[in-house]
């Protein structure tokens, strides 16, 4: 499991190494367009979508802000995108419910009901953020208690352990390959190291947690309410992936055991315990923007939670949305297929065409 | 057959605690209905206690049935055999209250028979029912291969006797009072060691086999 840390944590550092490594000029070529809001959604939504992970994405994210390969502001969008974007492993995993009628109406609905929840969150605090800037102030102020905003620097004890070992795959590879074939094994490694160490830590964890995980939601099935939060934000950080911890619900939600109200809030704490990963990221990076995206996702997860559920009135809207949307699905079924691809796949990989 | 699949202290554990009570609980309405239905208690003094303990049968069903939903999706597949033998025996158990009320329903109605040879039969039928409920439970909890073997042939020789008993009273070969009061209730007393068989074949029999334990298949 260590071990695993250790590879993910190292693939971060070596993500800015090779980044490093292919030049201002093919930097700026990569991320052409990503200072576009819109842009930074949609590659946010796609990266997950195609990584299955959100955790990936954000991860991602803190290493190439940590290495100053996107700035704080363009990478907003990026992270809310990846919200979006891991909902989609609950809406796949409900299409196997397709032809029961009553337990797609539920499962979907509860699939949705994250989806709605994250779309909500970014149509409001995405303009507030580009208007005022709240989420990347409040960010860069907490940053400040542990970095030095000035300089950009930030001494985390854990990035010591795996620079060595990242200089040494560096000059290696570098060595054998050149300085662009070098680079470009490096990042390679970097995404691999990343997605693996992700998914080899999920996968462990889940195991580990599986006892864990099933009191924790015996207890929470039939109350809804703030614990379920606590529960949803735990066993995210736990597995490292609020898609397994969301999945979970999908077949107690299925069978109806889990009611709707019920999983709001236990999907919300999911929102909030996979940020958790970004900041796990943000410790292998020297740059204190790492650490500072990673904390742009964390108050973007709070705001949201604390809007549409500590606002009463508001706690209401994604649950009547989902529900809506889960008699539409059950009504006309093959629709949930056109949204999933048009929602997840052609309309961000359009949107990043034609906008960047 | 299923004891190594429950893992040691896991969900399954939890499952199978309800289980027991479910039993516990579905002996007692037994004892309770008897008790009426043989005039060893009048039905109105025992009413209450009676209903109250097969709801509380009827809430621990759907309470197994959750935490099996439960289980399973946060454990996956592995134990998957375990978690469906639950689901099926939970059915016997809460069976076993139902048609136990079944009984003290007759009796609300008819009262008990007068004492005679068919009132010292259903006697004897409690005093075998009683203790088989009790033993169903012990042999799955301690996955004892012997005492559910035992179990089905007790369950077998209870079942051709509550048959024949059935058949005489439906041949009229039986003069007894309450005729038809009482094939109904042998009926439910056959009904209800049908379902302890049910609970002893899933120590000693695959899970496809469940609720159908005949010699053939016999392990």
């Amino acid at each position: 499991m260590l071990a695993l840390l250790y590879v993910f944590l190292l693939a971060v550092d070596l993500l800015g190494v090779g980044l490093a490594g292919l030049g201002e000029d093919a930097v700026d070529a990569l991320f052409r367009g990503i200072d576009n809001p819109v842009v930074g959604v949609s590659v946010g939504v796609l990266a997950t979508v195609l990584a299955q992970s959100s955790s990936v994405t954000t991860a991602t994210v803190v290493g190439l802000v940590g290495a100053g390969a996107i700035g704080l502001g363009d990478a907003v969008p990026v992270i809310m995108g990846a919200n979006v974007g891991t909902t989609i492993t609950n809406t796949l995993a409900s299409i196997g419910s397709i032809r029961r009628v009553e337990e797609f109406r539920r499962v979907i609905a509860g699939a949705t009901m994250h989806d709605v929840f994250n779309v909500l969150s970014v149509l409001v605090l995405l303009p507030v953020e580009l208007l005022t800037g709240a989420l990347s102030r409040t960010a860069i102020a907490l940053s400040a208690l542990v970095g030095d905003v000035e300089t950009g620097e930030f001494a985390s004890p854990l990035r010591r352990l795996v620079a060595g070992v990242s200089d040494q795959l560096e000059g290696a590879l570098v060595g054998a390959l050149g300085e662009l074939g070098g680079a470009i094994a490096l990042l390679a490694l970097a995404i691999v190291g990343i997605a693996g160490g992700l998914v080899g830590i999920t996968k462990t964890m889940r195991k580990v947690m599986a006892g864990t995980a099933e009191r924790s939601l015996n207890a929470v099935l039939a109350r809804a309410g703030s614990l379920g939060i606590v529960v949803g934000a735990a066993l995210t950080v736990a597995v490292q992936s609020s898609s397994i911890a969301t999945a979970l619900l999908v077949p107690m939600i299925a069978a109806g055991v889990l009611r709707l109200d019920n999983a709001y809030p236990i999907t919300l704490g999911a929102n909030l315990g996979t940020t958790v990963t970004a900041l796990l990221a943000s410790l292998a990076v020297d740059q204190i923007a790492g650490l500072q995206i990673a904390l742009v996702h964390l108050t973007f997860n709070v705001a949201g939670v604390l809007l549409l559920y500590g606002i009463p009135q508001l706690r209401r809207v994604p649950l009547r949305l989902a529900r809506r949307i889960g008699d539409h699905a059950a009504d006309h079924r093959a629709l949930v297929l056109v949204y999933i691809v048009a929602a997840f796949y052609i309309l961000p990989l359009v949107l990043i065409l034609v906008l960047r | 057959m299923f004891r190594w699949l429950r893992g040691p202290r896991d969900g399954l554990a939890e499952v199978e605690r309800l289980f027991m009570e479910m039993l516990r609980d579905g002996r007692q309405v037994f004892d309770l209905a008897m008790q009426a239905r043989l005039g060893g208690a009048a039905p109105h003094e025992v009413a209450e206690q009676l209903h109250a303990t097969e709801e509380r049968t009827d809430e621990a069903e759907r309470e197994i049935r959750r935490r099996v939903i439960v289980h399973a999706s946060t454990h996956g597949a592995q134990e998957l055999a375990a978690s469906l033998m639950y689901m099926s025996i939970g059915k016997d158990a809460e069976r076993i209250g139902d048609l136990s009320r079944g009984i003290f329903n007759i009796a609300e109605r008819v009262g008990p028979p007068p004492p005679g040879p068919l009132r010292d039969d259903l006697h004897a039928l409690r005093g075998r029912i009683l203790p088989a409920i009790t033993g169903a439970g012990e042999a799955l909890r301690d996955a004892d291969h012997d005492a559910a073997e035992a179990l089905i042939v007790e369950a077998r020789e209870v079942q051709a006797h509550y048959r024949e008993q059935i058949d005489q009273l439906l041949r009229e070969e039986m003069a007894v009072p309450q005729p038809v009061a009482s094939a109904l209730t042998y009926r439910h007393c056959g009904r209800i060691m049908a379902n302890v068989l049910n609970i002893a074949s899933a120590v000693v029999m695959p899970l496809d086999q469940l609720d159908y334990p005949s010699p053939s298949n016999d392990p």
